[in-house]
């Protein structure tokens, strides 16, 4: 190089070199050689003029500094450090007659250029040359700020890489290497925006460049645009398949070479913008998936549980294949012990998603039943959720020996890690659901809520069973003792109406005449006040028998009119309709026969007329019976209080009134029992009221009796 | 004679009073087990009286022993049922007839006076 760029030289201007040697003819050359470009230049003539001159110097900067390795007052190395220290940014350079690879090796891992004594000023301009390049090269590394971006010249002709550079110099920051192996140096130190490289230059390529780089991870994002000839179609398709970006014809068309570069740096930019948010994104992606697909397998898990749980009304919750299920979703071991509700035997149900984990677990469920004292400290201790282990229950006192015994053996089965939900509800302990672990596993990723939610389920399920029974239970006690009521209070009844009625017939025997009239009535009142308590026992049974399932029908020919001609005269003979102070007038066809239970429709009509009686203010009662295509069709009107609105489809239910208890008497079962009687033979009932004026009761039955399935 | 099979003591002493003052005599038994003894030991009425007494089924045992012992299957029996499943019973054990509690006087002189010395229904 006879002479520096133009660029290089304009740089040079602003620097300031320092010069050490002893051989002053030597320093005295340089300096003449370095005079045109205008530098500041210090010298010195050994290490202890050196350093005063730096000291006096103080504050200024230093750019360069070319060290003359063997001065007489030491080697320049030790100087290094100094310099080094007051200039963090000094390009160093020492001088040295004796040049082996290792000083070399050494020296560009100190980033210090060990040369040979420049004996001609080309030598002088190179070094300077070199100096400055390696300078500007770190000024760039210094500077990320630039907007401008840096694009790495690799090209090994000087003058071609100068006027790549020049041609750049608008838009980019360029920086210079001559070979490749420099160019692999820069690339990994300054992470340009863009590498332009020839293709062909001496040593390392262009072709081992761009397979070089991109085995670098660091830089192997940074786009390399090649250089290269005519006619070279099979190299460039190679070199563009290694993973160049982009190629250029020599000669290279700036314009082109701009664009192409600019094209590529913006493109880089954005991609780097993006990139850390992409591979956070990314990672927070699959933890986004993986949790939701876990999310699904857990509510998953809880709903498959509800059915496993709340099947039919009457049966136990399926706690066991809940169990099972659990381990199968979230691995590992888990216990009920279940400590209540009290009409059931505690409990413990195992399950593990190993099937030789299973085993063993089961067998020790086996060996060893829940014990009263356990079951007691959990009521006390296990209040909330707790995560605790086995070995430490095993060393705690609090425990009895024997469930300290129980904890050893779980343990020596290979289990430890716990966490405990009680199976609490209303203040009512049914026991504790436990995962179970082996030493040294941990409980998978949103195990714990799962558990807490599981039991919630296992409780209601617990809970509500145990309130089903005790409902039925109740129930069921009720309708025996109603159905033993109603026995007991029937036993006298029949002695009481024989006895009457016995009297009855003698009395024409046994009384005066003129005081049997008298006598006569009161038995009849008697008598009639026996059926009326015979009814309402009759009721009472016949309700609990319904709810019991056990209310039967006899099917045979029977006569409805017949028998609402016997019920009328019934009532007439016991004075019943004299009593109510109401008129009966039938309006029966002569003869309807249909497929009924005799004793039932018998209940039906004596229930509607009574009631017709009771409510019927005194007023007249009509009964009417006809044909009515496939039916008979039976109605009972009275005119007294009558039926409010809302009342009336209330009124066929089970111990419902219309009215006040204490006005009315009676248990309000009537209807209720009229209502399953009709459904019973296979018709329909319904009311019509106004009330203070009438109400009609209509009954609708098939002649044909009910069919296979009796209407609701 | 009537041998009426009654537990309760009200009930058994007004049966037997109706009936008596009818003209029937009367035997009693205190229940199903007393009956069978009596009848194992040579009585033989000429009609029975049998309580069903639900849910006490005494009445059932005893009716169905009498039927499977050959000597004594020939007597007539009315069965007192407490409800009106009577005709059921009726049918089942084969008896002539059955009475619904409370009896009607009226009811229970025909029902007797019809079965008296009566022979059992064919099965």
């Amino acid at each position: 190089m006879t002479e520096l760029s133009l660029r290089l030289a304009a740089r040079l201007r602003e620097r300031r070199v320092l010069l050490v040697d002893d051989d002053a003819l030597a320093s005295a050359a340089v300096s003449r050689v370095l005079q045109p470009y205008g530098m500041h230049i210090v010298t010195a003539r050994s290490l202890q003029q050196a350093r005063k001159e730096l000291g006096e110097l103080r504050g200024e900067r230093i750019d360069f500094a070319v060290i003359d390795d063997g001065l007489t007052d030491g080697t320049g190395r030790s100087l290094v450090t100094e310099l080094r220290t007051l200039h963090p940014q000094v390009t160093l350079a020492v001088v040295s007659s004796h040049l082996n690879a290792e000083r070399l090796l050494r020296g560009w891992q100190q980033d210090i250029a060990i040369v040979s004594k420049p004996t001609s000023p080309t030598q002088v301009r190179e070094l300077m040359a070199a100096l400055e390049e390696r300078r500007y090269q770190l000024d760039v590394r210094a500077d990320n700020s630039s907007e401008k971006p840096l694009v790495l010249v690799v090209e090994d002709s000087p003058a071609m890489n100068q006027a790549i550079c020049t041609s750049l110099d608008a838009e980019f920051r360029t920086v210079s290497a001559f070979d490749g192996a420099s160019a692999i140096r820069l690339a990994l130190e300054l992470r340009p925006d863009a590498i332009l490289s020839d293709v062909i230059m001496p040593g390392i390529g262009g072709a081992d460049l761009v397979r070089i780089l991109r085995q670098r991870r660091e830089i192997d994002a940074i786009p390399i645009v090649l250089m290269t000839g005519h006619g070279d179609e099979r190299l460039r398709s190679k070199l563009l398949s290694e993973g160049a970006q982009d190629y250029v014809l020599k000669p290279i068309a700036e314009e082109e070479l701009r664009g192409r570069l600019r094209n590529l740096v913006s493109h880089m930019r954005v991609r780097a913008l993006l990139e850390p948010d992409a591979s956070a994104q990314h990672r927070n992606l699959e933890s986004l998936v993986a949790e939701v697909m876990r999310q699904k397998r857990h509510s998953g898990l809880l709903s498959e549980s509800g059915k496993l749980l709340f099947g039919p009304l009457d049966s136990e919750p399926g706690l066991q294949p809940t169990l099972r299920m659990l381990v199968e979703c979230v691995g590992g071991g888990a216990a009920i012990l279940q400590c209540g509700p009290p009409d059931r035997a505690n409990m413990l149900l195992v399950a593990h998603a190993d099937a030789d984990a299973d085993e063993s677990l089961k067998n020790f469920a086996s060996q060893h039943p829940p014990r009263p004292d356990v079951v007691e400290h959990l009521l006390t201790t296990h209040r909330t959720s707790t995560a605790w282990r086995l070995s430490e229950a095993a060393n705690d006192d609090s425990y009895s020996k024997l469930a300290r015994e129980q904890a050893v053996a779980l343990v020596a089965r290979g289990f430890d890690s716990c966490y405990s939900v009680p199976l609490l509800a209303r203040g009512t302990f049914f026991g504790v659901l436990t995962s179970l672990r082996r030493s040294g596993q941990s409980r998978s990723q949103g195990e714990e809520p799962l558990l807490e939610q599981l039991a919630m389920r296992v409780t209601h399920a617990i809970e509500h069973a145990w309130l089903y029974r005790e409902a039925t239970h109740a129930v069921r006690l009720r309708d025996d003792f109603l159905s033993i009521a109603s026995h007991e209070l029937k036993t006298p009844l029949n002695p009481l109406q024989l006895q009457v009625q016995s009297l009855q017939r003698k009395l024409p025997q046994v009384v005066a005449p003129d005081s049997l009239a008298l006598v006569s009535q009161k038995t009849s009142t008697i008598l009639r006040n026996i059926d009326r308590l015979t009814r309402l026992v009759n009721d009472l049974l016949d309700t609990t028998r319904i709810g019991a399932g056990q209310f039967g029908f006899e099917f045979t020919q029977v006569d409805l009119c017949v028998i609402v001609r016997e019920v009328a005269e019934m009532f007439e003979e016991r004075g019943e309709l004299k009593q109510a102070g109401c008129t009966l007038q039938l309006d029966v066809d002569d003869s309807l026969v249909g497929r009924w239970d005799r004793i039932r429709l018998e209940q039906l009509v004596v229930n509607l007329l009574s009631n017709a009686l009771k409510y019927g203010a005194g007023r007249p009662v009509y009964i009417e019976c006809k044909r009515q295509g496939p039916n008979a069709r039976l109605s009972v009107k009275d005119h007294g209080i009558g039926i409010a609105a809302e009342d009336l489809k209330r009124i066929f239910g089970r111990f419902e009134r219309a009215v006040s208890v204490r006005h009315y008497g009676g248990l309000g079962l009537g209807l209720y029992i009229t209502k399953q009687i009709v459904h019973g033979l296979g018709g329909h009932i319904e009311v019509e009221s106004e009330p203070g004026v009438h109400t009609v009761f209509s009954v609708q039955l098939p002649l044909d009796g009910p069919s296979e399935t009796p209407p609701r | 004679m009537i041998l009426i099979v009654e537990d309760d003591a009200e009930n058994a002493a007004s049966l037997r009073e109706v009936l008596q003052e009818e003209g029937y005599p009367i035997e009693r038994a205190a229940d199903g087990a007393d009956a069978l003894r009596l009848l194992k030991g040579g009585m033989r009425p000429d009609l029975m009286l049998v309580d069903l007494m639900m849910p006490n089924i005494d009445g059932w045992k005893l009716a169905t022993a009498l039927r499977a012992d050959a000597s004594l299957q020939t007597i007539p029996i009315v069965l007192l049922t407490a409800d009106a499943r009577g005709k059921e019973a009726a049918q089942q054990l084969g008896v002539n007839a059955y009475l619904s509690k409370p009896v009607d006087l009226g009811t229970l002189l025909d029902t007797v006076s019809l079965h008296y010395r009566s022979a059992r229904p064919s099965q």
